[in-house]
C-alpha cells in the first residue's frame, strides 16, 4: 500500500502498523546503516523516493559508490545456472534481496519476475506451465504468510506429480526482527506448513549451502515422482553483501535417470500381454513427456489393446479408436472383459479395478476371475502418509518400482520380438471391433450434442463444438481443466500433441483451473500457440487476479467463460443430501449459486486489461463473439467470452 | 466437474436407466400405455416448477439432460415419472411429497411440449467435427 494516498495514515492505528511512518523512518534507517555498513547504498526505486529518505541517505549520489555484490546475487547465479525462465511471486520484504536481485542484477530476464497477485496463483502458474514447457518455474514466497496462501496450490502441484521450486524468504535471527512485520512474518520452521506435501526441502545457513541445496532441490523436484520442493532462504543471507574474493562455487546439476523397469518382469510383462486375448492399458500420469505420448501410442497400437484414460495428463489421442474415454471420464466396462491390465503411473488403481463403495456402499472388483493386474509406477519409490492422494491399496500381480514412460521403449521392444503371424490376427481383430464401438460411441455424441442445441443459457455441447470449428486449423492447446465443460471437448476435438491439453489439477481444488491455465499459456506463447482456456465460473473467482497477470504479461489467450452462475456440482451435493434427509430439494442454491448479482466477467476482464465480450445468452451470437476474440487473441492479448451456460 | 461430481453422475444416470429404462443416449424408448388419463399440466408453470425444485442442475433447463438423464420428450408414463421422482434410484434425490401432484402433471407437460431436439446431420458444425 503506498501510504502517501492513504487517507487513513494519521489514525492513532497506524503508529504500531507496518504502513506508519515511524515504521518507514526506521525502515530507512535500517536500509542506510546497511549501506553503510556495506559501504554502498540498498538499492532503492525512484518511486520510493520521499522526504525522509533524500535526507537521511544523502550519500547515495548515482555513481557515486561501487555496487554491492549480495548473497542474493549469488542466489540469482545459482537459480541462472538452473534455467530457469520465470519466477512467479507476490511481493514480501522476506524476499525483497531476492527480488531486486532478480531485476536489477539479472536484469530481469531468466528468470523474469512474473507479478502475481496471490501467491496461490504464483503456484498454480508454476504448475500449468510446466505441464507445457516440462520444466519448472520457479516461486518467491513471503515467509509465513505467503507460504500460507500458496500451500493449497503446493498441494495440487504434489497431487498432480509437477515440480515448482519455491523460495521462501525467512527471518530466521530473532535479534534481527524489527517491526511487528517481521516478526509475526516469520517461523522457526516455515516449511512445517506444506512439508507433508513436498518431497523435499532444506533452510540453508551459508551461501554455499544455498548453491548446494538450490542445485539438489532441482534434481529430487525433477526426478520421477516429479514433485514440489521448497527452500527456506534466510533474508539477511540474501541482504548480507558477499565478501570481496569470496569463493563460491555453483555445483553442476546431475539429472537423475528415472529407473526403468527389472528387465526380467519387462520381458514377462510383454509376454503376458502379446498372449493376453484383451489387455487393457490403465493410464493416469503415464506420459510425463511427448515421448511418452509416443511410446503409448506404440504400445497400443502394438496390441490393439483398450486404453483407460483419466486424462491426467496427455496420455493418449481423445479420438484414436482405442481410447475408451468418451470425455464423460473412462468406459471401465473393458475392465470386466480385460485378462491383463497394465496401469501406468496409477495411484488410483484400486477405483479402476473396482466398482462401486461410494458413499459407504461396498465396491466390488470388476475383474473376471483369473485376470492379471500388472503396476508400472514411480510412485512406488516415494509416498508420503498424511495426505491420502496415494489411493486405496490395490492388490496387483506384478508392480514394477519404476517411471513407466522410461520403461515403455524396452516393454515395446520386447512386445515386437514376440507377436507372431497368429497372434497379429486376433490382435488385429480385437482392433476392429474396439474401432467399431469408438466409431458409435462418436455417433452417439453427435446424436446428444444436439440436445438443446438452440437453447439458452447455452448448452457446453454447443460451446465445444462452435469453439472446435474456429480451432481445430490452428495451433492450439487446451490449458483448462481437461475435463471442463462437461468433457465435451474430449469427445469432438483431436486431442494428440502432447501439449493439446494439460491434465487436471491433481487435488480437485477448484481455484487451479485459472492461474494455472495462464501460467500454460505462458509457456505456450513463444511457441505462437492458441492458448484455450475454458473457465468455470465457480473456479475463476477464487483468483480473478489472475487475469490481470495476464495482460500486464501479454499472455495471449482465448477464455471462454461457463457461466452457469453457480457452484454446481455443490448444488448437486447438497440437493442429494436433501434428499436423504427428506428435505427440501429447492432450497439447495442457498450458499451454492453464484447470483444475485450476477457477475458480469466481461467487465471483470476488461478492467484488468483484457478484451472481452458478454454476458451472451444466444448460442447464435456465439460464433461470432469466438471469430473475434479469436482475432484478438492471435495479435498477441488476452480476449474472454462470457457465455452464460446450462448448469453442466 | 470433479471426482465425486463425476460419481454423481454415473450414480444417476444408472438409476434412471434402471427405473425409466430409457438410455440416456435416446435409444427406442417404451412407449406409454394407452390407458393412462394424464392430468392436463400447465406448461409455463411446469417450466416455473421444474427450476424452483432444482431438477435443472443436473437435467438442465429444458430437461436436455447433464448430470442427470435427459427427461425431454421422454416418453415414459405420467404414473411412472411421479413415481420416480417421489422415489428415484441411484443418486437422485427423493422428492416424496416436496412436490404435488398438480406440480408434477405441470412438470410432466412442460418436458412434453419441448420440441424435439434437431437431426444431427442439419447441423453443418456437427458434420465437420473431423
Ligand atoms: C479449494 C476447493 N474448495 C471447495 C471445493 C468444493 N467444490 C467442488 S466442486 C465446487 C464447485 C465448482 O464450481 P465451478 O468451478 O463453477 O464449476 P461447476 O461445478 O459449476 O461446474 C466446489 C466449490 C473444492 N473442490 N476445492
Amino acid at each position: 500500500m503506498n501510504t502517501m494516498s492513504n487517507p487513513e495514515q494519521n489514525n492513532s492505528e497506524q503508529n504500531n502498523s507496518e504502513q506508519s511512518s515511524v515504521g518507514r523512518r526506521k525502515f530507512l534507517q535500517l536500509a542506510a546503516s546497511a549501506a553503510a555498513m556495506a559501504g554502498s547504498s540498498t538499492a532503492m526505486s525512484a518511486q520510493q523516493e520521499t522526504p525522509a529518505r533524500q535526507a537521511e541517505i544523502t550519500v547515495n549520489e548515482p555513481g557515486a559508490l561501487p555496487p554491492v555484490r549480495a548473497g542474493s546475487d549469488f542466489m540469482l547465479d545459482v537459480m541462472k545456472s538452473l534455467g530457469f525462465e520465470y519466477v512467479a511471486a507476490n511481493p514480501g520484504s522476506s524476499y525483497r534481496s531476492l527480488h531486486e536481485s532478480t531485476i536489477n542484477y539479472g536484469m530481469n530476464r531468466n528468470p523474469e519476475l512474473l507479478t502475481c497477485l496471490h501467491e496461490e496463483a504464483a503456484v498454480a502458474m508454476a504448475h500449468g506451465y510446466f505441464k507445457i514447457e516440462g520444466k519448472p518455474m520457479a516461486v518467491y514466497a513471503y515467509s509465513t504468510v505467503g507460504l500460507q496462501h500458496a500451500a493449497m496450490a503446493v498441494y495440487s502441484a504434489y497431487c498432480d506429480r509437477v515440480p515448482v521450486i519455491l523460495f521462501v524468504g525467512n527471518d530466521t535471527d530473532a535479534m534481527k526482527r524489527v517491526s511487528r512485520t517481521d516478526i509475526v512474518h516469520t517461523a522457526q520452521d516455515p516449511v512445517a506448513i506444506v512439508r507433508d506435501f513436498t518431497k523435499w526441502d532444506d533452510a540453508p545457513a551459508s551461501h554455499g549451502h544455498f548453491a548446494e541445496s538450490a542445485v539438489r532441490a532441482y534434481k529430487i523436484a525433477t526426478t520421477p515422482p516429479t514433485l514440489p520442493v521448497v527452500l527456506s532462504v534466510d533474508k539477511y543471507l540474501q541482504e548480507l553483501p558477499l565478501p570481496e574474493g569470496a569463493n563460491l562455487r555453483i555445483p553442476k546439476l546431475s539429472p537423475t535417470l528415472p529407473p526403468q523397469g527389472d528387465y526380467a518382469a519387462v520381458k514377462e510383462i510383454a509376454r503376458m500381454l502379446v498372449n493376453a486375448e484383451f489387455p487393457v492399458l490403465a493410464v493416469e500420469r503415464a506420459a510425463r513427456t511427448p515421448a511418452g505420448l509416443k511410446y503409448l501410442v506404440e504400445l497400443a497400437e502394438l496390441l490393439q489393446a483398450a486404453v483407460v484414460d483419466t486424462i491426467q495428463r496427455m496420455n493418449f489421442p481423445s479420438r484414436h479408436p482405442l481410447n475408451q474415454n468418451d470425455g464423460r471420464g473412462p468406459d471401465l466396462s473393458v475392465i470386466s472383459e480385460a485378462d491383463v491390465i497394465l496401469a501406468l503411473e496409477h495411484p488410483l488403481l484400486q477405483s479402476v479395478v473396482n466398482a462401486g463403495g461410494e458413499e459407504g456402499s461396498p465396491s466390488r472388483s470388476r475383474l473376471t476371475p483369473g485376470a492379471k493386474v500388472i503396476s508400472i509406477s514411480s510412485l512406488d519409490l516415494f509416498t508420503r502418509s498424511n495426505y491420502q492422494d496415494f489411493g486405496r491399496y490395490q492388490e496387483v500381480d506384478m508392480a514394477l518400482a519404476a517411471d513407466a514412460e522410461a520403461t515403455l521403449p524396452v516393454l515395446i521392444e520386447e512386445v515386437k520380438r514376440l507377436i507372431t503371424s497368429d497372434r497379429r490376427r486376433v490382435i488385429e481383430a480385437r482392433g476392429a471391433k474396439l474401432a467399431e464401438a469408438s466409431r458409435r460411441r462418436m455417433e452417439r455424441n453427435r446424436v446428444r450434442a444436439t440436445y438443446g442445441w438452440d437453447d439458452s443459457p447455452i448448452s457446453t455441447a454447443r460451446i465445444a463444438v462452435e469453439l472446435w470449428a474456429q480451432i481445430k486449423n490452428k495451433d492450439w492447446s487446451l490449458v483448462s481443466r481437461s475435463d471442463a465443460m462437461n468433457g465435451w471437448p474430449h469427445r469432438f476435438w483431436k486431442f494428440e500433441k502432447y501439449y493439446h491439453h494439460i491434465g487436471q489439477s491433481g487435488s480437485v481444488a477448484i481455484g487451479y483451473s485459472a492461474p494455472a491455465s495462464v501460467g500454460a499459456a505462458l509457456a505456450n506463447r513463444k511457441y505462437g500457440r492458441i492458448s484455450i482456456n475454458l473457465q468455470h465460473d465457480g473456479d475463476l473467482m477464487y483468483l480473478p487476479g489472475v487475469l490481470w497477470t495476464a495482460a500486464h504479461h501479454r499472455i495471449p489467450m482465448l477464455t471462454i467463460m461457463h457461466n452457469n452462475r453457480a457452484y454446481n456440482t455443490e448444488v448437486m451435493q447438497v440437493q442429494q443430501i436433501a434428499g436423504q434427509h427428506h428435505r427440501d430439494i429447492g432450497r439447495c442454491r442457498i450458499g451454492t449459486a453464484i447470483e444475485d448479482p450476477n457477475i458480469d466477467y466481461a467487465k471483470l476482464a476488461q478492467s484488468m486489461g483484457w478484451f472481452a465480450e458478454g454476458p451472451i445468452t444466444d448460442p447464435k451470437d456465439l460464433g461470432p463473439a469466438i471469430r473475434r476474440a479469436l482475432a484478438v487473441v492471435e495479435k498477441g492479448q488476452p480476449a474472454l467470452i462470457d457465455a452464460v451456460t446450462q448448469p453442466v | 466437474m470433479n471426482c465425486r461430481a463425476a460419481n454423481l453422475v454415473v450414480l444417476g444416470i444408472l438409476g434412471t436407466v434402471l427405473s425409466f429404462g430409457v438410455p440416456i443416449a435416446g435409444g427406442q424408448a417404451p412407449q406409454p400405455r394407452r390407458t393412462e388419463t394424464v392430468p392436463a399440466g400447465n406448461i409455463e408453470n411446469g417450466k416455473k416448477r421444474f427450476q424452483a425444485h432444482g431438477c435443472v442442475s443436473c437435467h438442465s433447463f429444458s430437461g436436455q439432460g447433464g448430470a442427470g438423464a435427459r427427461l425431454a420428450q421422454n416418453p415414459i408414463t405420467f404414473q411412472a415419472f411421479m413415481n420416480y421422482v417421489r422415489k428415484p434410484k441411484g443418486s437422485m434425490p427423493a422428492f416424496g411429497s416436496q412436490v404435488t401432484e398438480a406440480e408434477l402433471a405441470d412438470i410432466y407437460a412442460f418436458l412434453k411440449s419441448i420440441p424435439p431436439s434437431p437431426d444431427p446431420k442439419t447441423i453443418p458444425l456437427l458434420n465437420q467435427i473431423d
